[in-house]
This record gives structure tokens, sequence and C-alpha cells, in this order.
């Protein structure tokens, strides 16, 4: 903690932050601060969408805003019916430490929870905070490493996602105006996937995408991920975009969304590719048959 | 990301297996791909192992991305990693 350790409270209510209706929640501007699970939460409403939408157009944007069902879709994502949404903005447990109404001034760093709720509300609008640059590559892979028991640099982690029979290799991606995690789930998809796998697919992605704080799970059928069909073929893609997170914050920013994003990957790329292989026969999946949405 | 991908077919050091791997990424280090096709063709898990390139019989670097070593036929024979001692 830096000497600012006090006078957190005040820097929520010059954010526009003020104590919501129960212990634990500030209102701010057009958003809520929670706690969720010991996770920092930021939430905003977001329009009922239909839960295989909320997988495309939404990676590369800038922060770790995501859209997500409030609830596990199960039979909607199969009948295309649309759900309750929300945008969440999740931190890491401990980024800060607590989110009370009167939390005890000792715990917080007033200039961290500054910067980190000033990213959060920036990205909001979809846009990194304005003059803000990504750390030169060499800065952020130190910040990667970490440091050793003895206070040494640590040699840089490969992002190499092992699972079983299945391995994917996370990429840091570092431009001037964007900062990001990104692995891909399937790099191809099977552009003739019946609709039941297809669907299977879609759930599989749409669970990681809602259950796992800080990564966006999606599809993509461009390079940069922005946009996306949503159709036949494509790229099924974890990341996470730490794009105009503060110098402050970004070794412990770095290193949870390296965790999060192998335990996300590891957790469904075997599913995954199970779903994709055309050359098996999955009869779970194959017999089943889609409801139209109800109107 | 999407074009980053390789298609290669890869046999065990017996050649009684052979596999045919879509969409491996590039930039994925030797040593992993060599335990994803160990697991594949269900080779013993207590024994690291290894990729050779078939067409330059050469030992791939387990750090190295694959994509930088492996020769556009890409033939792989996976076998164990070891020596006498």
């Amino acid at each position: 903690m830096s000497g600012a350790s006090s006078g957190a409270p005040r820097v929520l209510a010059e954010l526009g932050f003020s104590p919501g209706p129960r212990p634990g929640v500030y209102r701010g501007p057009g958003v809520a601060l929670r706690e969720d699970g010991g996770w920092p939460v930021l939430a905003a409403p977001a329009a009922a969408a239909r839960p295989q939408d909320l997988l495309v157009g939404q990676l590369g944007g800038p922060g770790l805003w995501k859209t997500v069902p409030r609830r596990s879709p199960k039979g909607a994502a199969r009948n295309g019916a649309p759900v309750a949404a929300e945008r969440v903005f999740q931190l890491p447990p401990g980024l800060l430490p607590l989110v009370q109404n009167e939390p005890p001034a000792e715990t917080w760093d007033a200039d961290l929870v500054r910067d980190v709720l000033t990213w959060a509300l920036a990205t909001a609008g979809g846009r990194a905070p304005s003059g803000w640059t990504a750390p030169p590559p060499a800065a952020l892979w130190d910040l990667l490493a970490g440091r050793g028991e003895d206070g040494g640099p640590r040699a840089a982690p490969a992002l190499t996602v092992s699972a079983g029979p299945c391995a994917r290799q996370a990429s840091l991606v570092r431009e001037d105006a964007r900062l990001a995690l990104v692995c891909p789930v399937v790099s191809a998809i099977p552009e003739g996937l019946s609709p039941p796998r297809r669907a299977a697919l879609e759930g599989l992605l749409l669970d990681a995408h809602r259950r796992w704080p800080l990564v966006r799970v999606g599809l993509a059928t461009d390079s940069s991920g922005a946009t996306g069909s949503g159709g036949a073929g494509g790229e099924a893609r974890a990341e996470v975009d730490l794009t105009g997170a503060p110098l402050a914050a970004l070794e412990r920013l770095l290193a949870a969304a390296a965790d999060a994003l192998r335990w996300v990957v590891a957790w469904i790329v075997r599913s995954a590719e199970l779903v994709i292989d055309t050359a098996r026969t999955l009869r779970a999946v194959d017999g089943l048959t889609l409801q139209p949405a109800r109107a | 990301m999407g074009t980053a991908t390789l298609t290669l077919t890869a046999h065990d050091v017996t050649e009684t297996q052979e596999l045919v791997l879509d969409g491996v990424q590039r930039d994925l280090p030797a040593g992993a791909l060599a335990e994803t096709l160990a697991r594949r063709m269900a080779l013993p898990d207590d024994v690291p192992w290894a990729l050779r390139d078939n067409v330059t019989s050469r030992v791939l670097d387990e750090k190295l991305p694959i994509g930088d070593q492996l020769s556009p036929a890409g033939s792989l024979t996976v076998f164990p990693r070891t020596h006498l001692g």
C-alpha cells in the first residue's frame, strides 16, 4: 500500500459513488459496485439478449467489461429465447480491499481505488482512457513473470495451456492502445457443424463466459475479434483485456488474467474439441431437436 | 490468429498409430504438442515425450514454437525422451 491509505470512501464520493441500499453496495454513475464471492464487481444494466448473441461482438473491447446472462440460460441456450443480462466488470479479490459502506481506512489505497475505478468507468463506454498507452513489451513480460521468493525476477511464463490431449498457446497482445491476453479455444469451427453441435458448443462457451470472472469467451470471424457473424465457421476464443489498466495494478491484474485464462481454457477445451469432432458420434448431442424460440 | 494454424501428421515410434491433426497453433511449443500427441495415442504418461521431424530427422526443441521448426511436409514422430544411463 502506498502512503495514501485513507480517504478511499472520499475517493468513491469524488467518482460519484454513494452507499447503496444495503452494506457492501455502492451506486455510481450508471453502475453499481458490489462484492460477489470476494470479487469486486461493477455492474450495469444490459438489454435482454439471446444467449448465442452474447458470444458475438464482445471480443476485442477495451477493459474487463462483458455482458453476461444474469442466470445460467440452460434451455434458453438451445431454443434461443432472450435472457436477462447485465454488464459486469470484475476485479480480482484483494485489488480493491473491501467493498463495504464503512471499510477500515487502513485497508484502502485511495490512489489505487481511484485509478482502478477510473479505468472501469472510462472503458464502460467502449473506449480506452484518453492518453493511455500500454507499457513496453519487456516491461509487460517482467510484470507477467513477477518476483520470486527471494525478490529476484522469475522466468516469464510460457502461457501454454495443457489439458490432457489438448494444448493451446495463449499470447500477449500488446499495441499502443491495446493490451490483452488471448487464447484460442477452437481455432477453426467446422463450417458444416450441425445445429445441435453448434448449440452445444455455444452453450459450453457461454457457460464459461458467464461463470469465469475476468475472461470473455466468444466467437470471432476476423483477426481482431471485434466483430463476428456467429454463423458457421469462425474461431472460439478466450481473452482478458487489460486495455487502459493502471500501471499500479497491472502486475496483479496480469497474474490474475494469466491464471483465469489458463483455468477457463483448460476447463472447456476438451469438451469443445469433442463437440466439433464430426468423426465421432455424440448421441447425447446429435439426437437433440432444437425448439424454436417462443415469441 | 485464425490462420496461424498447421495441419500435421504424427505417428508413434513403432508406427502402430497415426494421427492427423488440424488447427495446430504455429506458436505452440513443441514440448506441449509432444505431450498432447502422446495423450491422444494413449502412450505411457510416466515418460517424457519429444518430437522428431520425419523429413529432416531433427529432434525439435521442446521450448520453441512448432511452426518455427517443422518442415513443410508436417510429418512427425513421437518418441520417448530417454537415454541409456
